[in-house]
């Protein structure tokens, strides 16, 4: 059974390369624009982990994060934070959110598939 | 612009006035009956004016007098060829189509040196088959430049 | 999908951030100090700089970089912005903007080497080296205060580690098995799973946790390697860590770096801790990490805040990307839909239905119902012409700064919306006209101040809808145009007859003249191969026209008039030489029954219509297109009075007028080029092609033949 990720990102050109890296590396891919969108789609989907951006417009990574968090059946799935904010209070704030883990862009397709990894269940 | 997969080119063969010509298949869009056209001003003898193609404006070259052929007009048993030229589209008028033909690589010959200022202006390669040549129209030059703005 | 694509997309979206990004910097050089719009602009450039990092597209990701830092000062604080700080940030923008276009089409490469220095000098922002992003991951040394060894003893080069979860590591998503893996890695480590918490059966709540691990890691590590696993867990876990004495205590290793060799640990058997009878058995892992380890930051915990934002906000509309060629279908069909319809129309008035029959009702019904889509179509396809304008202040920068003149761009507005296939081809008529106001309209600083003007010069880009069309207004405060100039060029290059007394106006409109160069005044900047003659024709080919006037020492002031779309026309369909050409209803005024008596000869066989004491051009309208080499039937002719956008008129002789009816604009260049005198085609209800004819081209040549006799002679006609 393939595992399937929902990748949350604003840019166009962060989903095709999530979803490239991903689906190369066998995952089935779900790929939302914004938090909003990525809420949808959690709800409509049944991923197994989470990657998203943190800088969004509608609705950010920190609060689609808290968001998941805060729903129920799926408020556990591992969400990795995938961000070229480079500073530490941005962190903080992803995992006070409820991030699991976060991955610097620009990503190596093999440490993104890595860090998919790391936290998949 | 053939199949990668193979030393085979494709073309559409057509017949106007006694002579037979053909272009790239993959140039090719539709082949249609004629119908009557709207005539521009200011246009070439050779452009026949233009006829809706689904809602796009098509111009309709007679391809007889664009070679310098005798033509006879547009009639109801012409046939006109739609075909793509960069990025427009583009009908020809000719007799009628007669052959599809998959073309190996070695019977492909440049156009031969002939007295004729057609061949060299109008016509890109020659097919050479066993009983008959057939030239290749170039169908960038058919058409007048795109660029001849209002003066 | 290969990687191209993925590239061809990363450029697609890079242009929508450099708009983005410049119309942001515009309304903060504006004074708008909305959070909102720095975050935008500051989102655009990390956007560009993260998909530059994914193509190692160095120079952009270094510029991206620095640009963003620039930006972050201001993000962070805005009474750090200042007018010239943001000027800075325009200019930036242009550079990223030239950065783009050369990783995208090649070329040289951009120098950005000074406007960086100026960036990092304005911005106080550290020169960094190679890792100085790195550097903000340096680990923060935990505190060992609480360490309690007690429990178990401490073999030489081996970490202890004392890890109690907290429910909050859960509910992050991370399962305890995942670190021991990582640990793994290192080196060997067993992990003794401590179930004395754990209580009895009967007082057991499955949603807290009670087990704690004690684990000994014997590996060649420092510090921070053996706190990596546990980075993104800090907060969520007792976590205590004794380490061998030698072990230095600085760590910061490249945090890019961090999950590298994390595949390996998938070889690892942690099938121990998928059972739950044998949590606590040992793992022993022996796989050694080849990869750096990540740094460790210790940071507070805080409690999460509450999880309901942004939810409202999904009702909130949104957006869709939807592919041009399927509006431009819609918009197809929808004039198939007019035509149709006026068809219909036909059918059902010639049947003797009146408006008050049920028939008649259901028609005015889907007449109404028509509008509306066609009206909703439109709004499709409409767009603000805000980026194009934001364009134009780039123009008016680089083209000030390569002359030394000082100019600003005031904009009117840009959220005019506007047929996305007009904005399109406005580009560059504007930027051209744009540097055509600041190169020969506004003066030298010296020659304002001389002439009592302000030092800057001001160029005014507005938009407005009026009355069905778009109105594109550029105005400059500068010199104006020089008319006895343009005058002696325009007779130099015999564009005009040496004795003839041209208009005010009418030499103003010389400039818009082909072959009209004003070759010894043209700079580098304006010059660049195109006149204002091209610039004409480019808004004709829009369907607009393009106005002047000019006042000596006040200043320039160009007016654009665009139609609204391109798509639909309310046309008048008349018949000449057995051909349907359509005139737009727009520009007819009037149609008369042919009447010899106001009809006189003048020159050379010019034939004018005396209408209300004015002397009009007649055009035999299908002689003059070619369509018939005799002309029209003079007698049982019509005429039909129509006016170019420039107040001039003309008379067209047809043969009679067909009717009214809404045509669906086809361009003739989609497929062939352009036409002398005609301006679109159209299908009619019976399929067949009809040419729209192009009024203000046909009118200025009617009145160009007769102008050009010598000494106006009327004539009754034999």
């Amino acid at each position: 059974m393939t595992t399937t990720v929902l990748a949350v990102d604003d840019s166009r050109t962060m989903r095709q390369m999530l979803e490239h890296c991903l689906k190369g590396a066998g995952f089935d891919v779900v790929l939302a624009e914004d938090g909003a969108d990525g809420l949808e789609k959690l709800a409509a989907n049944e991923p197994k982990v989470i990657i998203t951006d943190i800088n969004m417009p509608v609705m950010d990574g920190f609060e689609f994060i808290e968001a998941v968090r805060g729903g129920d059946s799926k408020s556990r799935l591992p969400i990795l934070v995938l961000t070229t904010e480079s500073d530490a209070a941005k962190k903080e704030r992803a995992r006070n959110a409820g991030a699991t883990g976060w991955i610097v862009k620009p990503f190596d397709p093999e440490k993104l598939i890595g860090a998919v990894k790391r936290v998949m269940p | 612009m053939s199949d990668v997969n193979t030393n085979h080119e494709e073309f559409i063969v057509f017949r106007v006035g006694e002579q037979e010509f053909c272009v790239e298949i993959t140039s090719t869009r539709e082949i249609r009956g004629w119908t009557p056209s709207t005539v521009l001003p200011h246009s070439p003898d050779y452009l026949l004016g233009v006829i809706n193609l689904r809602g796009t404006i098509l111009p309709i070259v007679d391809l007889a007098k664009r070679l310098g052929l005798h033509s006879e007009g547009p009639t109801e048993r012409h046939v006109v060829i739609v075909v793509q030229v960069k990025d427009k589209m583009v009908g020809l008028l000719v007799n009628s189509v007669s052959d599809i033909l998959e073309v190996k690589a070695e019977d492909l010959r440049d156009v031969p040196d002939l007295d004729n200022q057609a061949s060299a202006e109008f016509f890109g390669r020659v097919v050479v088959l066993e009983e008959r040549i057939i030239c290749e129209v170039r169908l960038d030059r058919l058409v007048p430049d795109e660029v001849e703005l209002a003066a | 999908m290969n990687m191209d694509a993925i590239k061809d997309t990363y450029f697609a979206e890079c242009g929508d951030q450099l708009a983005e990004l410049e119309s942001g910097l515009f309304d903060m050089s504006s004074g708008d100090t909305d959070p909102e719009i720095i975050n935008s602009v500051f989102r655009a450039v990390h956007s560009i700089k993260g998909g530059a990092g994914a193509f190692a597209l160095d120079d952009l990701v270094n510029f991206a970089h620095v640009f963003e830092n620039a930006l972050d000062v201001i993000r962070s604080d805005n009474s750090q912005s200042s007018p010239e700080r943001i000027d800075l940030l325009l200019r930036c923008a242009d550079v990223l903007n030239d950065i783009v276009t050369v990783a995208r089409d090649g070329g040289d490469k951009i120098d950005c080497e000074e406007i960086t220095k100026a960036l990092e000098n304005e911005f106080n922002l550290e020169e960094e080296d190679e890792n100085a992003e790195e550097a903000v991951f340096d680990a923060v040394p935990i505190s060992l205060d609480a360490f309690d060894f007690d429990d178990f003893g401490t073999p030489p080069k081996a970490f202890q580690i004392a890890f109690a979860p907290q429910n909050e590591l859960y509910l992050h998503g991370h399962d305890p098995q995942r670190i021991f893996r990582e640990l793994g890695e290192l080196g060997t480590c067993t992990a003794k799973a401590d179930t004395s918490k754990i209580p009895a059966l009967d007082g057991y709540d499955p949603k807290v946790t009670n087990l704690s691990w004690n684990l000994t890691l014997e590996a060649d590590a420092n510090l921070s390697d053996v706190k990596a696993p546990f980075e993104w867990v800090e907060d969520f876990c007792t976590l205590e860590i004794e380490e061998p004495e030698e072990a230095p205590l600085e760590g910061g290793d490249d945090i890019s770096d961090f999950l590298g060799g994390l595949d390996a640990g998938d070889d690892v058997d942690t099938s121990a801790f998928d059972d739950g009878d044998s949590l606590g058995a040992p793992v022993d892992v022996s796989e050694e990490s080849e990869e750096a380890a990540p740094s460790l930051e210790v940071v507070e915990t805080k409690a999460a805040p509450p999880a309901e934002a942004g939810k409202e906000r999904q009702a909130a509309s949104k957006p869709i990307r939807v592919d041009s060629a399927k509006v431009d279908r819609l918009i197809n069909l929808m004039g198939e839909m007019v035509i149709s319809q006026s068809m219909l129309t036909m059918q059902i008035n010639d049947a003797g239905f009146t408006s008050g029959t049920p028939a008649g009702l259901a028609l005015v019904e889907l007449q109404n119902l028509t509008r509306d889509i066609q009206s909703s179509v439109m709004a499709i396809r409409a767009q603000p012409i805000k980026p194009v304008f934001m364009r134009m202040s780039r123009v008016v920068r680089e083209v000030a700064s390569a002359t030394g003149k000082k100019a600003n761009l005031v904009l009117e507005g840009e959220s005019t919306e506007v047929d996305t296939t007009v904005i399109e081809g406005l580009s560059d008529p504007l930027t051209h006209m744009i540097r055509n106001s600041v190169d020969h309209g506004i003066e030298s600083a010296e020659k304002r101040l001389a002439a009592g003007k302000p030092e800057v010069g001001e160029i005014r880009l507005s938009a407005s809808h009026s009355s069905g069309s778009i109105v594109i207004e550029i105005r400059d405060d500068g010199a104006g145009i020089n008319r006895p100039k343009v005058l002696e060029i325009a007779r130099k290059k015999g564009i005009v007859s040496p004795d003839a007394k041209l208009s005010d106006d009418e030499i103003d409109n010389l400039i818009f003249a082909p072959g009209f160069s004003t070759s010894d005044e043209i700079t580098d900047v304006s010059g660049r191969g195109v006149g204002m003659d091209v610039v004409r024709q480019s808004i004709q080919g829009l369907g607009g026209r393009v106005l002047i006037s000019s006042e000596p020492g006040k200043g320039s002031h160009f007016t654009l008039h665009l139609p609204l779309t391109l798509a639909i026309l309310d046309g008048m369909l008349v018949k000449t030489s057995e051909q349907i050409l359509v005139l737009p209803v727009t520009s007819v005024i009037e149609t008369i029954m042919f009447n010899k008596d106001d009809v006189f000869v003048i020159g050379e066989g010019n034939r004018v219509l005396k209408l209300r004491g004015q002397l009009v051009p007649l055009i035999d309208i299908g002689n003059t297109l070619g369509f018939s080499e005799k002309t029209t039937d003079w007698d049982n002719a019509t005429i039909v009075v129509v006016e170019s956008r420039k107040n001039e008129m003309s008379a067209l002789v047809v043969d009679s007028i067909v009717g009214q009816q809404q045509v669906v604009i086809k361009s003739m260049e989609s497929n062939y080029k352009r036409i002398p005198s005609i301006a679109a085609a159209t299908i009619l209800g019976s399929g067949r092609i009809a040419l729209i004819l192009d009024v203000d081209d046909i009118v200025s040549r009617g009145a160009k033949e007769i102008t050009a006799q010598p000494s106006p002679k009327l004539e009754k006609i034999a």
